[in-house]
């Protein structure tokens, strides 16, 4: 799915970093405390990934890192069955024109995601299980991740804006105490 | 944040007549959003402060980490028109043009901005040290219905309407807001904000062995 002919989008690691610290990272112990326990990690990493379709930042365990790395030494996808653009390719959850969707703690065989255009997904605690053609059968469990895809309303120049407005949905949800019924 | 605040104010945006002020009211419910930092405690939040040169809409207050093992305090300034504001107006076949409400909501946020960094009361009541801990926060206005008040002569389809407003927008992001950090939001993305998890059921996918090329440009980073 190419948006704009010729956009040829690298996403920026500097600009997805700034918005972790602000909203993730450079907070009081307090507020970190109600947040995902991965963000308290001392040696935290994150994956970024994107082109004319969508970018990807995803928080990665310790545990999980080795896995990664040596999917990469492979050329091998680290987080298989995850996440597409293609409308084509089968999938638990397909969204469209969707902003500030949240899934936590969800478990899928099979790909998981197929995102259309204009988006934005939160995933905490989503483990995945898929068997490819690469790996065989495996099984992974992220911690937190974002993703944001272009379309209509999405843009190189706003998009890190947009990251930065679902970053602040996550918090405002990890915050915030829901009234008792 | 509830199903049923997003629902409310959802209505409110479908209405038809002005009503900023009972959704300004929905805003305390969003306040990350209208803050670029995570903060430890939201100390205020204030609608039509008054000031020399007009009433400032929003105002909100916040302490935070100043990333040297001390606090310090952020005041944010946002001006907010009503749902049913035109956000664009329709100028030549391939141009929009602000329209009268967001020119004003423009202007009226550079006013108040200028004038509370150089006030010293303003800062006292707010407990802002600095005049560079006054932010300027940004625009909210009008909805997905009224992103460009359309003209006889130069009627536009659905998805070049929805091209040339996202393109004055994006222009006016690149050149004019981006380096003050202003943001520019509708009131169906407040909606959004405010909208709880819906609950998703996955639904069944093959379970075959799929093939899994690279994603582009993978980057490592660590805090």
């Amino acid at each position: 799915m190419v948006i704009q002919a010729g956009m040829n989008f690298i996403p920026d690691p500097a600009a997805i970093k700034d918005v972790f610290e602000r909203r993730l990272l450079k907070v009081d112990a307090e507020i970190k405390s109600r947040f995902p326990a991965i963000l308290g990690e001392r040696s935290l990493r994150w994956i970024t990934f994107g082109d004319d379709t969508m970018i990807g930042a995803i928080f990665v365990s310790p545990a999980d890192f080795d896995r990664v790395q040596s999917y990469q030494q492979k050329n091998w996808h680290p987080f298989p069955g995850l996440v597409t653009t293609d409308p084509n390719q089968p999938a638990a959850f397909r969204l469209d024109k969707s902003r500030f969707i949240y899934i936590q703690s969800c478990d899928v065989a099979g790909f998981s995601f197929s995102l259309g255009r204009d988006c934005t997904l939160l995933l905490v605690d989503h483990t995945q299980e898929i068997t490819t053609t690469e790996a065989g059968k495996l099984k992974y469990t992220l911690p937190l991740a974002y993703f944001v895809t272009f379309g209509d309303e999405i843009t190189p120049s706003n998009i890190y804006e947009q990251l930065d407005a679902l970053v602040a949905h996550s918090v405002e949800k990890w915050t915030t105490i829901e009234p008792t019924k | 944040m509830t199903m049923n605040l997003a629902n409310e104010l959802r209505d409110l945006v479908n209405a038809e007549a002005r009503n900023e002020r009972q959704c300004r009211k929905y805003l305390e419910h969003a306040r990350n959003l209208l803050v670029d930092v995570t903060s430890h405690a939201f100390l205020r939040q204030v609608a039509e402060y008054r000031g020399h040169t007009g009433d400032s809409d929003y105002l909100i207050s916040c302490r935070v980490t100043d990333g040297v093992g001390g606090q310090k305090v952020k005041a944010y300034i946002w001006e907010v028109k009503a749902p049913q504001c035109y956000i664009f107006k329709a100028d030549t076949q391939n141009r929009v043009l602000p329209s009268d409400d967001f020119i004003s909501a423009e202007n009226q946020l550079l006013h108040y901005y200028d004038e509370a960094r150089g006030s010293q009361q303003f800062r006292n009541e707010f407990e802002v040290q600095s005049p560079d801990d006054v932010m300027l926060g940004g625009i909210i206005i009008g909805s997905n219905r009224t992103k460009v008040s359309q003209l006889k002569r130069s009627h536009y389809d659905e998805p070049k309407l929805q091209q040339l407003f996202q393109h004055a927008l994006d222009l006016r992001i690149k050149h004019l807001y981006k380096e003050k950090n202003i943001k520019v939001y509708h009131w169906d993305r407040i909606v959004d904000y405010l909208t709880s998890a819906v609950p998703l059921k996955p639904g069944t996918v093959p379970d075959v062995p799929i093939e899994s090329p690279l994603p582009a440009n993978t980057q490592i980073s660590s805090a």
